[in-house]
């Protein structure tokens, strides 16, 4: 994403900005894809269990 | 020992007042003295409503006097984070730009403790926007640590906790979203229970992240949790993610028992990266609950690793949302942390947070799994010890580590799963209170408590209470 466009965004941000990106990256990097793409996207609030009392 | 009387329980206070031995004016009076004489060191209240507290106080006198009590909260002081909204009152999310909100409603959480008779004392200090959690804010001043006053409180319901722990209130309502009730009742000694997602109405609370968002209780016993919780669950039509489902009566059925119950331990993502002395008091907790008959089970739940990125994506994806329309003409009025975490929300592309869901739904199905052989699983509250004000990083175990990271690492997955949480004192280390988490399947909060209240019986921390605020 080019954050300099973004009017909203602080520009001494932008280094910090851009390290914890870079940061996250490495969880990201984690991620098994192939696994996302056969999961489905359904709420997953939609069916608690019965409550006990 | 004996208790000074601001230093009972919800549940024993009560007592006493229902037998007319003490009456809600003297309790509030007390409340009021404290935080008129301790709140300067504190910084726990933004507003404190003295007057309409002593007002609501004779009338919940007057109608004890006449036998019309209302049950456990009648005539009980509490306090309200301040990003709950009160009818005709400032609710200002402990920013600059709600500085002078004035809701033209009450929160649903407000008017059920309102119908049980409950005092507001007033509304605690927080993070910024419940951004946070260290409760360092630039417009209300820093909120401290009772126990330490270099310590933070936890954030970012910092204030409730602090409030709580040092006795100004009996209760206090606190909010939720990556780990904010649980975080500062774990720095503070308190007990913080979030419910499941939904089970308490969010109408009238300002909101965070609305798929992470909760609030819940900050007590000081693990029975005056489910007393407020008691109160404030239960359907609201006004929150469309308000489960369907009556107000619990949970403080009636716990009783500590937990022989047969059995705690699942992760030790993979909860414990591998823990500080000893703080791995050493949760350890102890749990061998302390083997004896009271808990079994003890290893579980493996690979896809927690990825439930802090999830959660960051989701939790900053949803945040800056919420905030778009503010950051459109008050940027520069947010604390500079505050304005940083939210621009980390354009971060996030609609795939990330796409992904992220579905990532949230793999780590849903194999934890349901591990719930069909377990019925908690526990943890440190905080992998590290409590962090001292304006510490970016925290050490473990001779590492440096983020210490928002940290403070995120062990309670986030409640949020991102929305499972019933709690976390109660365990241990001390240094003199400051060490949190443990009880988690628990979607709805099965009265196991929750019950583990919690069978640790509860064993005095984690003794009398231990703090005073580093009294000099």
């Amino acid at each position: 994403m080019d954050l300099e466009n973004f009017s909203d965004i602080d520009k001494k941000n932008l280094p910090k900005l851009k390290q914890y990106w870079e940061y996250l990256q490495t969880y990201r990097a984690q991620i098994d894809e192939e696994k996302l793409v056969s999961s489905d996207i359904a709420n997953i609030f939609t069916s608690p269990m019965e409550p006990e009392e | 020992m004996s208790l000074e009387l601001h230093q009972l329980s919800i549940s024993q206070v009560s007592k006493l007042i229902k037998k007319k031995q003490i009456s809600p004016i003297e309790l509030t009076k007390i409340c009021l003295d404290r935080i008129e004489k301790y709140n300067p060191k504190l910084n726990a209240f933004i507003a404190v409503y003295a007057e309409e507290a002593m007002q609501q106080a004779k009338i919940a006198t007057r109608q004890i006097a006449r036998n019309e009590y209302k049950g456990k909260l009648h005539g009980v002081p509490i306090a309200i984070k301040d990003n709950i909204y009160f009818k005709n009152k400032v609710t200002t999310m402990g920013s600059k730009i709600h500085g002078n909100f004035v809701s033209d409603f009450d929160a649903t959480s407000v008017v059920k403790l309102r119908e049980s008779g409950a005092i507001f004392l007033g509304k605690t200090n927080m993070h910024e926007y419940a951004l946070g959690a260290t409760t360092d804010n630039p417009h209300f001043g820093t909120c401290r640590n009772p126990w330490h006053l270099g310590k933070i409180p936890g954030g970012s319901s910092g204030g409730s906790a602090a409030a709580v722990s040092a006795f100004l209130a009996y209760g206090a309502l606190g909010t939720d979203t990556s780990g904010s009730i649980r975080v500062p009742a774990a720095a503070c000694g308190l007990v913080g229970l979030k419910a499941t997602y939904g089970r308490v109405s969010k109408y009238g609370c300002f909101p965070e992240a609305w798929t992470l968002d909760h609030i819940g209780p900050i007590t000081r016993t693990v029975k005056d949790s489910a007393i407020i919780f008691d109160a404030i669950s239960g359907r609201d039509r006004n929150d469309p993610t308000c489960l369907d489902l009556a107000g619990t009566k949970l403080s009636k059925k716990i009783d500590g028992n937990i022989k047969n119950l059995t705690i699942g331990i992760e030790e993979e993502f909860f414990f591998k990266f823990t500080d000893t002395e703080v791995e050493k008091q949760v350890r102890a907790s749990i061998a302390k609950l083997k004896k009271l008959g808990a079994k003890i089970k290893p579980v493996k739940i690979p896809s927690l690793k990825d439930a802090f990125w999830a959660l960051t994506i989701i939790d900053t994806s949803e945040t800056t949302t919420v905030h778009q329309p503010l950051m459109k003409n008050h940027a520069n009025s947010y604390g500079a942390d505050v304005r940083f975490l939210i621009e980390c929300g354009y971060l996030p592309s609609a795939v990330d947070y796409l992904q992220a869901l579905q990532l949230r739904r793999i780590i849903q199905k194999e934890v349901t799994e591990v719930f069909q052989s377990v019925d908690v699983l526990i943890a440190p509250t905080l992998p590290s010890k409590t962090p001292s004000q304006g510490e970016l990083t925290s050490i473990i175990n001779g590492k440096s580590v983020d210490t928002i990271e940290t403070c995120m690492h062990n309670v986030g997955p409640g949020n991102l799963l929305g499972l019933p949480s709690l976390s109660m004192p365990c241990g001390l280390v240094d003199g400051i209170p060490v949190g443990i988490e009880i988690i628990g399947a979607p709805l099965q909060e009265l196991k929750v408590l019950n583990i919690a209240m069978g640790l509860e019986s064993t005095a984690p921390i003794g009398n231990a209470i703090p005073t580093a605020y009294l000099n």
